[in-house]
């Protein structure tokens, strides 16, 4: 292994910039004669707009225009990504979901006017002398009042506020396998919904060029590409040669950025009617009504074990909230990434899943870091120490009993996967070490002797991910493919640019990355510099989101090496007057086997743009190479977390004082940032789990609204992590590789309620939901108590 | 920009600085550290027609340690009390509850007054003041008075200061001998408001037995809760010996809190009753050291 | 309009701007420096941290015009040409950075707690550090990059000593 390549812990590249203020984010670019927008939105959640006056606004100092639906309702909706059937193989109801809001509101936060002027704060003085005329109408928040069908409509056009009502797998099969069951393990459960929270809030710049007519989008993306689709597609009608979309460094997604958003349209719009850039960035409360938030599910499931505790079926019922209109991938979050995963790392032989969508008046939901693998895992994990704990059986006992042995792979689950690799045991095993399982009763005891209740929880769980066959998701209702580009170019000296449809907002790719080509091509990897996130420089792109980028971004990177160094083997044969079978190259030098001839890949480069002799007809000039990948199948990280907290009885206040992570993400590019992505996984996943609730009160108004009210975890309310890898590799791609960024936040958050659970069962309690705040502990233990007096 | 238009003015006298509060009254706001008023400007939650920066007048950052009282002027940061250790030892009780306020960068900006007049309910240092029986003094054109706090904090966000008044400094006692001081609170994390706070002062005579005995509750109702509990069951007793749970239920189930998003009224009560239990103890324990310490001099 | 005086990274600045123009936007827009970042409105994120006269503050809940007078320093005022500060070197080799964006806020408040307290625990630098979010790493290696720093800083001033 070189220092600098795979499996090496290499100081990032990007760092440098990052340490010392000279990041270049979206709102860091000012554009020449830029001004700025300030978009008003509707401060109820369910409202018909009987009047706009926007006269004062656009005579108020500064301003330059005003617009409203009125002016944007000949543009196309914001489109969904992801077609989903009901059971009865009818589509999905699909309302239009306008770019400002046309007729009505149907979330706070909904945009409703869009104010351009000289200054932001012109802008926004401006806005407030907008009059709205809102008639307030009544509101539907809660999913089961929404469906009920008797309640306040969203959409005039979807009865009941059903998007779909859908299904996987056969109910009466499964329902054949309860029938044998010594034991069925029954639980009820919502994991609750969230706000991404990125630290850099969403902004966009809109840019139009006279000249050549040319319009770019400057936005904090996770995939300029997709933005370019869909926006010049299927909202603006531009077409993608005079679209530029341009995704900078971006601080931070976890999913949140990856959609097409109202205002990269309205600001990519306007700029020519303004005839000047337009620029705008989120305040952080506008965030909390504007980005897309996650979770956001409620499940009854059952669970059907045989005597010995061997799972024999499970059903599963869910309702999704959709918010009041479709985000990109709203629609596939609970169907295809959740019910899919709903075999876990168990034999389970039969499950069905049926998952109803529904629309409330609340801020779009959407995929949030792990995206229906965790509410996959949430339930699954929960139900299965509930059962353990029902039969009696140990929570590690249980769960051993009912893996996939790592012989049986590849592994085809009842729920449509295949699985291709694992060994799930050996990340318990390394779960257990780490942790000291064996010594937790003598903690236990200690914190006994300080009035602590410590409990201890397990969650083990396998995820899909590297998010792409193409035509498995095609068959899933994706109306796009999901592969990823990559070009290579090697410049005359022997320094190479890549340039990847992936972005990295956080991930590190252009380390990651540059160890892929300086392992393949035997060169430094300050001779390497990675392009990433503008349309205008890469050919195209799906994105970064599924924790694809290596698994699938980078194995289009290891392709169209794969052809860089095939064509150079041509030149080197060529000029070193061999036959091309016989050269060789290995560690950034061709040989030819058998002779002392070599030649470096420098030269090899050299040579390629300085053709004096090449064969006309058997070798072009230069050397650069472009790829598509498109892979054979998911990737299926998977692992085992074990949570130990600490419970103040007289309080309820739940501290987490060891959190372990074993987790096989396949083969280890760079362990250090492989290490990160944990970490910040696992933080979210406590986060969830303690801290983080969004909530809206009955009228639909935002409660937890600003970092005061909606709680992000601190440096002080998370323990040191203990982190390993142990690793199978994928068997479908090149690297071996599985995909790490969203394994924290999958696996956590049932191994911390579980642990919570854990330490308060001696006190008769059972369940507590997520998150688990001082008050719900307190209140549960008081409940258990008390019986007769519970709240 | 996110604030809403304003006008800045930056008095560098007490003199002018009360001109300003007598010519615009209400529609003016002084700004001192600026750490509660800020966030509102930025949301917009506040639209005064000026703002008032204290902090160019000289007096405004005096900060006095007398023998019997600590007199704090209204720019004295937060911070100072966490640096300067011998404020810290005249008035452990704040020392003891500064580092929950807010973070360190907003306590280097924050002041004690700002935010005693600022007086949320959950804030810790109107609890502390409230327990001590702070003074307030008080200036305006009009001349100048003291307020007490149990007569400065009238509600949520309320004081009975007047629009042309500012308060010119905050008059603290300074621990007394054979007294000991507690405060503990919970929060959904540390540095948030307090969910409840609880502050204690207990006294002990030199045989260990209590003599007297305050507790102060804040996130209970619109203003702290003073609570003197000398006349209580506590008095010529050991604490170890007294009936400290019995007589936190008796005072808690007299508190009427208000029930939010982060808890409940009952919750808030029978927390306060567990915190208040804590406080006693650890007060008293404290009491105990001290007279330990004046023993061994 | 007021007019506002300081010396930021060591250059006097003087600008006239708004009141109600927020130390952070002054930095920002008035001076170019947008390695201080704006993340929230209510004093909570911390990607707002400079330093103002030395100790560490939220630039966007302090007025450009309080800070008249002042001196402060930003991100871009800590590494000396192309060496960085201790600190900016410990969050590089420890991976205490991932999106970047929490960061020069999160290097700022972490030069102020050594100023304070040059050896803190793990305990200490959690508490020090809880007014600033960090979503990307968990905080795990931050702290381990406050230890690395607090360690070669104090290897400097014992060099410097001798």
């Amino acid at each position: 292994m070189s220092d600098t390549g795979i499996g090496a812990s290499v100081k990032r590249k990007e760092d440098q910039r990052f340490l010392t203020g000279r990041g270049n984010y979206t709102d860091d670019i000012d554009r020449p004669n830029q001004t700025y927008a300030y978009i008003l939105r509707s401060p109820m959640a369910h409202a018909r707009i009987k009047g706009l006056n926007i006269d004062a606004a656009k005579a108020a100092p500064g301003v330059l225009a005003v617009f409203t639906g009125a002016d944007t309702a000949g543009l196309g909706g914001i489109p969904c990504g992801w077609g989903v059937n009901n059971k009865d193989g009818s589509p999905m109801n699909e309302p239009k979901h306008p770019v400002l809001a046309e007729g009505k509101v149907r979330h706070v936060g909904d945009p409703v006017a869009l104010v351009v002027a000289e200054t932001y704060a012109q802008a926004k003085d401006a806005a407030e002398a907008i009059e709205m005329d809102l008639e307030e109408l009544p509101a539907v928040v809660n999913m089961e009042k929404a469906i009920a069908g008797s309640g306040p409509q969203v959409h005039d056009d979807a009865p009941s506020n059903l998007c779909y009502d859908w299904e996987l797998g056969d109910e009466a099969e499964v329902d054949g396998a309860f029938k044998d069951a010594a034991h069925v393990v029954s639980i009820d459960i919502t994991n609750n919904r969230l706000v991404p929270n990125a630290m850099e809030p969403r902004a966009a710049i809109g840019e139009f060029d006279k000249a050549t007519g040319e319009y770019t989008l400057y936005t904090t993306s996770q995939n300029p590409h997709v933005i370019r689709l869909l926006m010049g597609a299927f909202v603006l009608q531009l077409p993608e040669h005079k679209l530029r979309v341009v995704a900078p460094d971006v601080g931070g997604g976890f999913g949140s950025k990856i959609y097409h958003y109202a205002e990269e349209a309205m600001v990519t719009w306007a700029a020519p009617r303004v005839g000047r850039p337009i620029k705008w960035v989120a305040e952080r409360a506008e965030s909390f009504i504007s980005d897309a938030h996650g979770r956001d599910h409620i499940t009854h499931a059952d669970l059907a074990l045989d005597k010995e505790g061997k799972f024999l079926g499970l059903k599963v019922y869910t309702k999704a909230n959709m918010g009041a209109y479709l985000s990109t991938f709203s629609t596939c979050v609970p169907t295809y990434l959740h019910s899919t995963l709903l075999a876990g790392v168990y034999t389970t032989p039969k499950i069905y899943s049926e998952v109803k969508a529904i629309f409330t008046n609340t801020v779009p939901v959407d995929a949030y870091r792990g995206a229906g693998r965790p509410e996959a895992t949430y339930l699954l994990e929960r139900l299965v120490s509930k059962a353990a704990w029902e039969l009696g059986m140990d929570q590690v006992e249980i769960r051993r009993k009912n893996f996939i042995p790592k012989d049986a792979f590849p592994y085809q689950t009842p729920v449509a996967l295949q699985y291709d690799s694992g060994d799930y045991d050996a990340t318990l095993d390394k779960a257990l070490e780490l942790a000291d399982y064996a010594g937790f009763p003598a903690r236990k005891a200690e914190a006994a002797k300080r009035g602590k209740l410590r409990g201890i929880g397990f969650s083990t769980y396998v995820e899909a991910c590297g998010i792409a066959p193409s035509a498995v998701v095609g068959s899933l209702g994706a109306r796009a493919g999901l592969f990823e580009s990559a070009n290579v170019r090697v410049h005359p000296t022997g320094s190479v640019s890549i340039f990847t449809g992936s972005h990295s907002h956080g991930q590190g790719h252009e380390t990651t990355f540059a160890q892929l080509v300086s392992d393949t091509l035997g060169i430094p990897l300050e001779n390497v510099d990675i392009v990433h996130g503008d349309t205008n420089k890469v050919a195209f792109g799906m994105g970064t989101y599924g924790s694809r980028s290596l698994a699938v971004g980078g194995e289009a990177i290891m392709k169209a090496l794969g052809k860089v160094t095939d064509k150079a083997k041509k030149i080197a044969a060529h000029i070193m007057e061999a036959s091309e079978a016989d050269i060789e190259f290995k560690d950034g030098k061709f040989t030819v086997s058998g002779t002392d001839k070599e030649m470096a890949f420098g030269e090899i480069a050299l040579a390629a743009y300085v053709p004096h002799n090449f064969p006309h007809d058997q070798l072009e000039p230069g050397l650069e190479e472009q790829a598509f990948y498109d892979p054979m199948n998911f990737t299926f990280p998977g692992g085992c977390h074990i949570c130990e907290v600490e419970v103040d009885p007289d309080t309820g206040v739940v501290e987490v004082v060891n959190m372990t992570a074993a987790d096989d993400v396949g083969r280890v590019i760079n362990p250090m940032i492989v290490e990160g992505q944990i970490h910040g996984g696992l933080a979210q996943g406590i986060g969830q789990a303690l801290l983080e609730q969004c909530i809206y009160d009955e009228d639909g108004q935002l409660v937890t609204g600003s970092y005061m009210d909606y709680c992000m975890p601190r440096a002080d309310n998370l323990p040191d992590f203990k982190a390993a890898t142990t690793e199978t590799l994928c068997a479908h791609n090149s690297l071996g590789v599985k995909g790490c960024g969203e394994v924290g936040a999958i696996g956590s958050p049932p191994s911390v309620i579980n642990a919570v659970i854990d330490a308060l069962r001696e006190r008769g309690v059972t369940d507590i939901s997520m998150p688990a705040t001082p008050q719900k502990v307190w209140q549960a233990l008081r409940a258990a108590e008390m019986p007769a007096a519970a709240e | 920009m996110k604030p809403p238009v304003f006008e800045f003015a930056a008095p560098d006298s007490l003199e002018h600085c009360l001109d300003l509060l007598e010519r615009y009254g209400d529609e003016a706001k002084p700004i001192a550290g600026g750490q509660s008023l800020m966030p509102l400007l930025n949301l917009r939650m506040a639209a005064p027609a000026v703002v008032i920066d204290i902090a160019r007048v000289p007096d405004f950052h005096a900060l006095r340690i007398e023998d019997r009282t600590v007199r704090v002027g209204p720019m004295v940061r937060q911070r100072v009390m966490e640096t300067n250790t011998d404020l810290r030892a005249r008035v452990p009780l704040l020392a003891e509850a500064v580092g929950l306020i807010g973070h360190v960068a907003t306590r280097s900006r924050g002041t004690i007054v700002g935010s005693m007049c600022h007086a949320d309910p959950a804030a810790e240092l109107p609890v502390c003041a409230t327990l001590l029986g702070a003074e307030f003094a008080v200036a305006s054109k009009g001349g100048t008075r003291t307020i007490d706090a149990d007569s400065f904090f009238l509600d949520a966000l309320m004081t009975t200061l007047e629009p042309e008044e500012i308060v010119t400094g905050v008059h603290l006692p300074t621990a007394m001998p054979g007294v000991g001081y507690a405060f503990d609170e919970v929060s959904r994390r540390r540095g948030d408001f307090a969910l409840v706070a609880v502050a204690a002062a207990v006294g002990l005579s030199d045989d260990g037995l209590v003599t007297s005995a305050d507790i102060a509750i804040g996130g209970a109702s619109g203003r702290p809760e003073r609570f003197p509990l000398t006349e209580t069951a506590l008095s010529g007793r050991r604490i170890e010996e007294a009936p400290l749970r019995e007589i936190a239920r008796e005072v808690c189930d007299r508190l009427e809190p208000e029930s939010d998003l982060h808890a409940s009224a009952d919750y808030r009560r029978r927390i306060s009753e567990e915190l208040m239990t804590r406080v006693l103890a650890d007060a008293a324990s404290r009491a105990r050291k001290d007279l330990t310490r004046e023993h061994a001099l | 309009m007021p007019n506002v005086s300081m010396t930021v990274n060591g250059k006097q600045v003087s600008q006239e701007v708004e009141g109600r123009t927020l130390l952070s936007a002054f930095l920002r827009e008035k001076l170019d420096l947008t390695g201080t970042h704006i993340g929230c409105d209510t004093s909570q994120c911390g990607a707002c941290v400079v330093h103002v006269d030395g100790k560490s503050v939220k630039s966007c809940t302090l007025l450009a015009v309080q800070a008249d007078g002042a001196s402060v320093t930003t991100i871009e005022g800590l590494a000396q040409g192309d060496d960085l500060h201790p600190m900016q070197a410990a969050f590089r080799d420890c991976h205490g950075l991932q999106c970047g964006f929490c960061t020069p806020g999160m290097v700022m408040s972490a030069v102020d707690l050594l100023q304070h307290n040059p050896d803190p625990s793990d305990r200490e630098i959690r508490e020090w550090l809880e007014g600033n979010i960090c979503r990307c790493t968990g905080y795990h290696n931050i702290v381990k990059a406050v230890k690395q720093a607090a360690q070669s800083m104090k290897g400097q001033q014992a060099a410097a000593a001798e």
